[in-house]
């Protein structure tokens, strides 16, 4: 099937030529990209039209042989692939459109389209691929483009460090997701294809976590977060792209890939970091005052609602409703800093206490808003309300069928807290940005206004996609909605569930309009500080220790043995001069004293000779007379 | 034609041509070295496209009778001259090809004392492709001793500050490891056997091709009851005999069945733990090590480009060639002790390159760290280990050549090698930056290049191999996040935020004509290798499995 092989590389090919027309012609790669962007969504339609629900769904091809064993490469395209393949290159497309706009003024717009593109493209790999191996090859390069991405204005030191921090953190998990490749590739005979993936396998729990690295760092979960708030150095319709609707969802998707390999208690571990994550995420979010540090918490805490759902069809149906709110809150968040910073640009035009009183302003971005943070929070007739809902009653369906009860419930009260925070901190930011005065002395609030259809389009288009009709013409239950039929799973609405999530989000929502005026001073604590004590500043320590140890000790020993050498050396040819050479030296020596002394005995006077000869004599008599 | 020689004898001949050539025609030498490489290379490209994937053995054999001398009692020496390439080599010698023509690019910036410079590059390419392509272990030490010669005097004439430490330091460095091999061959050559000039000696045959499987193990078996006269013995250097137990004389020092120990070492353990010191130096393995920062720093460019892009491939080459095929059982036995000094080569280099202030130092200990995976596939003992060390040590070639070629970009501008004496310069030097944040990413093993491949194929014969306790795999894995730490960390450092250079802003400018010739190529073929993994797994695959088949 070409199409699929169009539908993969047309990105790529968006990549390349905006790298080939570079800085000069900035605006023919823009346009170039976003419309192969479009195609692209055709294409995916297309291909959906086609395929869905065939029964043969996965094309296999060689892609190299080591001894005998076959390593392929492959497309997997069933309904979820599928589903993602079209969301991906539709908010794609939606957010090239608005980047138009929001970036039109960046010199390096090409650069920019490109990353863009290249993000697409590995994007689009990690979907349509049917193995871990080659989905491990795709996912390295997702965290590469955004890399690039966040670290766009390169001039900007905290924009590299976000990017250093994001990339780093993405290896650490992706370490652990390797390693789980490997586990799966031994234990699954020799094999990382996704359709073989089922209880069968009896992966270690163990392995079962390391795979789940993966999720932990792309998904931002806890306790590898951090470097999602972070990434919001990037450009706004990046943020909305991929901090928000698609990359971080991949780990999701891969959750929902591997998770039927999982054990029970690997799942329990799963549910319990993906609550950790939600609860932490959403406290932090109240604390706040950036507009984009607020959504990106958001997205932890949401990430984290989807990682409750255990990679089910119930996570996959908040993926999908996610990314729609979601990539229309940024999107809109971003035509608000638009607009502020177009009026003046020497102050922060994230901070929403600086905000206030815009919906006079920006009625459209108002409205949009408010609808995609209503499906944030969950209201009824949203599409929130209809994805939490199918997760609680999973949790509640749990409560239901196991004995481990306690378990269950912490979760469900976790959950409930969640869509309460929720409810909390949207309302309050609503409240900040839209009403009440305009705080900014800065600017005249009569020169802000709304940016043009380029960006009215991807909002309004995104706003839609939030109401609940989208997905079920009873916006109040999805058991009859087209997702089920689509994803292949019956949704049971459970109308108990939907009035206590609806009373949860009312009472979110009434105590953060109590508390509107209220701003929060105090700041929790973040890991970043924690982290670098424990692990950044230790690494950095024990490089230099280990430097230290290698020039001053290891060298330090390599040279001592040269030196010892030459020292060897100096002696040997000290002994040899003194030594060995002084034998013959000194037998020479000894033999001229020798010679002298015998010399001078003979002096050739007669005289002393009788006298010596007499003197013998006498020794000679006085010998006799003893021995005798 | 004798392909394989002409590989080893143009660049030699071409040197003594040029050591002899009058004074005016120096200012060609580096064209002609070019072409000679260039010829070199294409010959290479030739011999890979001609070499036969399906076979496991060698191929382009070429032997002729060397010195033969009749050694009394002690049998009959022979000495051949013999070449052959296999999958082992085959790559070894393709990247050979491309480093070499790449680093006489990179020569042209070489001014002075040019031509000692180029006689001694073209001696030096000479006496590598022979290390690699010969079959007698005799020419192998031969030529891997040769090697010695023109590097010390290029790195002690061409070098930087400190070049007479560092070149001194790297010749007794790789000397002391060539005596340990040297023991081991004296030790193999007086235990092996060759069983088709033994045959001729005994009159079983007329001459050597008569030869047949059944007369081999006729003279094996007389061999085994130790009733060959000893007078028509022939002892042989062929390494294709070596790894054959029914070749070595019964009692002799490194027989198999032989009981000689040395402090309780078997010879057999000992003679192993020699080549892989010997070798072990040259690869390097911590902490053998220490030469190679010195000698990278002090080295002008296309000498470091030489240096990390094969010679530290000869390292893992030997194992592979000698260590390995000679003493599986040693290997088997100490898989752990192989793959544990790989692992900590692994983190203790990149713990050390993550503190260095000098670029081309830390360069050097990513080498280091790098070829730890070598360390780690070899020893794993499993075809993706094996399979994958040999691209490990192919995908380092290509890409430590790059990296020094980028380093050697930036210090011929400002003779500044520090990190901390640069920001900012994506913005001034968009191409350089771009070229390095390819080298980097690639190297860090970032997917679609090569590094990747032989990486994780390392990592997973660690893996998967019965031999090894998992943890230790897991803890090379701790280098994949180190390499990642310290190249994105310099990348900040130097390339991003605002635009600030301690000195010579003005001589600062991007890439050159000749540069990009260089860089490109290699930043292509990193992607080709890391996309169609292919080019290189079928040529290895045969001859690897085969050697796995004595384990």
């Amino acid at each position: 099937m070409p199409l699929i092989w169009l539908i993969l590389f047309t990105p790529f090919i968006g990549f390349l030529t905006a790298f080939l027309l570079g800085r000069k012609h900035n605006a023919i790669a823009s346009w170039f990209t976003i419309s192969l962007t479009g195609l692209n969504l055709i294409f995916s339609v297309i291909l959906l039209s086609q395929t869905l629900h065939v029964k043969d769904n996965h094309l296999i091809y060689n892609w190299f042989t080591l001894d005998g064993k076959d390593y392929q490469f492959g497309f997997l395209f069933d309904s979820l692939t599928l589903m993602m393949l079209v969301l991906v290159n539709f908010i794609a497309l939606l957010v090239e459109i608005f980047s138009l706009e929001y970036m039109e003024d960046d010199p390096d717009l090409y650069r920019y389209f490109g990353f863009l593109s290249l993000f697409i493209f590995s994007m689009l790999g990690i979907v349509l691929t049917d193995n871990l191996f080659v989905m491990y090859g795709f996912w390295e390069l997702v965290g590469l483009s955004s890399y690039l991405l966040i670290g766009f204005w390169y001039k900007k030191p905290e924009a590299v460090q976000a990017s250093k921090k994001a990339f780093l953190m993405n290896r650490i998990g992706d370490v652990g997701f390797l390693i789980g490749i490997f586990a799966v590739y031994f234990y699954n005979n020799h094999s990382v294809d996704l359709t073989t993936f089922n209880h069968t396998i009896h992966l270690p729990t163990v392995y079962c976590l390391l795979l789940f690295c993966g999720t932990i760092a792309k998904s931002a979960q806890f306790p590898l977060h951090t470097w999602l708030p972070d990434a919001m150095e990037g450009p706004t319709p990046v943020s909305a792209l991929i901090h928000a609707a698609t990359m971080v969802v991949a780990g999701i998707y891969l959750l929902i890939r591997i998770s039927p390999m999982f054990t029970i208690d690997a799942l329990a571990m799963v549910a319990v970091i993906g609550t950790i994550t939600m609860i932490l995420g959403s406290m932090y979010a109240i604390f706040q005052t950036d507009i984009k540090k607020t959504l990106a918490y958001s997205t932890v805490s949401q990430l984290g609602l989807m990682v409750v759902g255990l990679g089910s069809e119930a996570s996959t149906f908040h993926l999908l409703t996610h990314a729609f709110f979601k990539a229309g809150l940024f999107l809109c968040a971003g035509s608000i800093i638009h607009a502020l910073h177009h009026t003046c640009k020497d102050f922060d035009a994230q901070d929403m206490r600086l905000m206030g009183g815009l919906r006079k302003k920006m009625p459209f971005t108002f409205i949009c808003y408010l609808v995609c943070s209503m499906a944030l929070m969950g209201l009824p007739l949203f599409t929130g309300f209809l994805s939490k809902d199918a997760i609680l009653s999973l949790w509640f369906l749990y409560f239901d069928d196991t004995d481990k009860n306690t378990f269950a419930i912490i979760i469900i009260v976790s959950i409930c807290l969640g869509i309460i925070l929720t409810a909390f901190y949207m309302t309050r930011q609503v409240w900040m940005i839209f009403f009440g005065e305009f705080r900014n002395e800065k600017i005249n609030i009569e020169f802000i206004h709304e940016g043009s259809w380029k960006m009215k389009l991807p909002i309004g288009l995104l706003a839609i996609l939030s109401i609940g009709f989208v997905f079920s013409l009873n916006p109040l239950s999805i058991e009859h909605g087209w997702f089920g039929n689509f994803i292949g799973t019956k949704f049971e609405e459970n109308y108990l569930i939907g009035i206590l999530s609806t009373s949860l989000v009312l009472t979110g929502i009434i105590a953060g309009y109590l508390t509107r005026h209220k701003l929060f001073r105090f700041q929790l604590p973040t890991f970043d500080s924690f982290y670098n004590k424990i692990f950044v500043n230790p690494i950095l320590k024990i490089s230099n220790g280990i430097q230290f140890f290698d020039q001053k000790m290891l060298d330090f020993f390599v040279n001592f043995l040269a030196d010892l050498q030459v020292f060897i050396a100096k002696f040997i040819g000290w002994f040899d001069a003194k030594v060995i050479d002084g034998i013959p030296n000194g037998t020479v020596y000894s033999a001229g004293i020798i010679g002298r002394v015998t010399r001078s005995a003979q002096g050739g006077k007669v005289q002393l000779y009788i006298a010596l000869a007499f003197l013998g004599l006498i020794g000679l008599v006085i010998f006799i007379i003893i021995t005798s | 034609m004798p392909i394989l020689s002409l590989l080893i004898f143009i660049p030699i001949i071409a040197s003594l041509i040029l050591a002899f050539t009058p004074e005016r025609f120096v200012p060609y030498f580096k064209w002609v070295t070019l072409v000679i490489t260039g010829l070199e290379l294409l010959l290479c490209i030739f011999l890979y496209l001609a070499f036969d994937k399906q076979v496991a053995d060698y191929q382009f054999l070429e032997q002729y009778d060397w010195i033969t001398l009749p050694l009394g009692n002690l049998g009959i020496g022979s000495i051949d001259y013999l070449l052959g390439v296999d999958g082992i080599s085959m790559p070894m010698v393709l990247l050979t090809g491309i480093v070499m023509f790449v680093g006489a690019i990179s020569s042209f910036e070489i001014k002075d004392k040019s031509r000692g410079y180029f006689s001694l590059y073209l001696l030096l390419a000479g006496s590598i492709i022979g290390c690699f392509i010969a079959l007698d272990m005799f020419l192998f030490y031969l030529f891997f001793e040769f090697m010695l010669l023109p590097m010390y005097f290029l790195i002690g004439l061409w070098g930087g500050p400190r070049r007479e430490y560092a070149s001194i330091k790297f010749f007794l460095y790789t000397l002391v490891g060539s005596i340990f091999i040297l023991i081991v061959m004296i030790g193999l050559y007086l235990s092996v056997v060759d069983p088709v000039e033994t045959a001729v000696q005994m009159g079983l045959i007329n001459s050597a091709s008569d030869i047949t499987p059944q007369i081999i193990s006729q003279i094996q078996s007389l061999l085994a009851e130790g009733e060959l006269p000893s007078q028509s013995i022939v002892h042989t250097f062929d390494l294709r005999f070596m790894p054959d137990q029914g070749n070595y004389v019964s009692g002799s020092w490194l027989n198999i069945f032989s009981e000689n120990k040395v402090n309780g070492i078997s010879l057999r353990s000992l003679s192993f733990i020699f080549l892989m010191i010997g070798f072990g130096i040259k690869l390097p393995v911590v902490p053998f090590h220490t030469w190679l920062p010195d000698a990278h720093v002090e080295a002008p460019t296309p000498v470091s480009v030489v240096l990390a892009g094969i010679l530290l491939k000869i390292g893992g080459y030997g194992f592979l060639r000698i260590a390995y095929p000679i003493f599986p059982e040693i290997a088997n036995q100490y898989a752990v002790w192989i793959v544990g000094f790989g692992v900590l080569s692994i983190i203790y280099g990149a713990f050390n390159a993550l503190a260095m202030n000098d670029l081309k130092k830390m360069i050097a200990y990513s080498s280091v760290s790098h070829m730890g995976f070598v360390l780690l596939g070899i020893g794993s003992l499993t075809s993706e280990g094996f399979n994958g060390a040999v691209y490990q040590m192919f995908s380092h070639g290509i890409l430590s050549s790059m990296l020094f070629l980028l380093v050697g970009v930036l210090y011929s501008r400002t003779h500044d090698r520090r990190i901390d004496s640069y920001q900012g310069l994506a913005t001034q030097l968009p191409l350089f930056t771009l070229m390095t944040a390819i080298a980097f990413f690639a190297s860090l093993g970032l997917p679609a290049f090569s590094g990747f491949i032989g990486e994780i194929f390392t990592l997973m014969g660690g893996f998967n191999s019965p031999l090894i306790p998992r943890w230790l795999a897991a803890l090379a894995t701790f280098g994949l996040v180190l390499g990642a730490g310290y190249f994105l960390w310099t990348l900040q450092r130097m390339f991003f935020g605002k635009f600030w250079v301690r000195q010579y802003e003005e001589t600062l400018q991007d890439l050159t004509l000749r540069e990009k010739i260089m860089l490109y190529p290699l930043a292509i073929l990193a992607l080709i290798f890391g996309i169609f993994p292919h080019l290189l797994f079928d040529v290895t695959g045969q001859s690897l499995a085969e050697l796995l088949k004595l384990f």
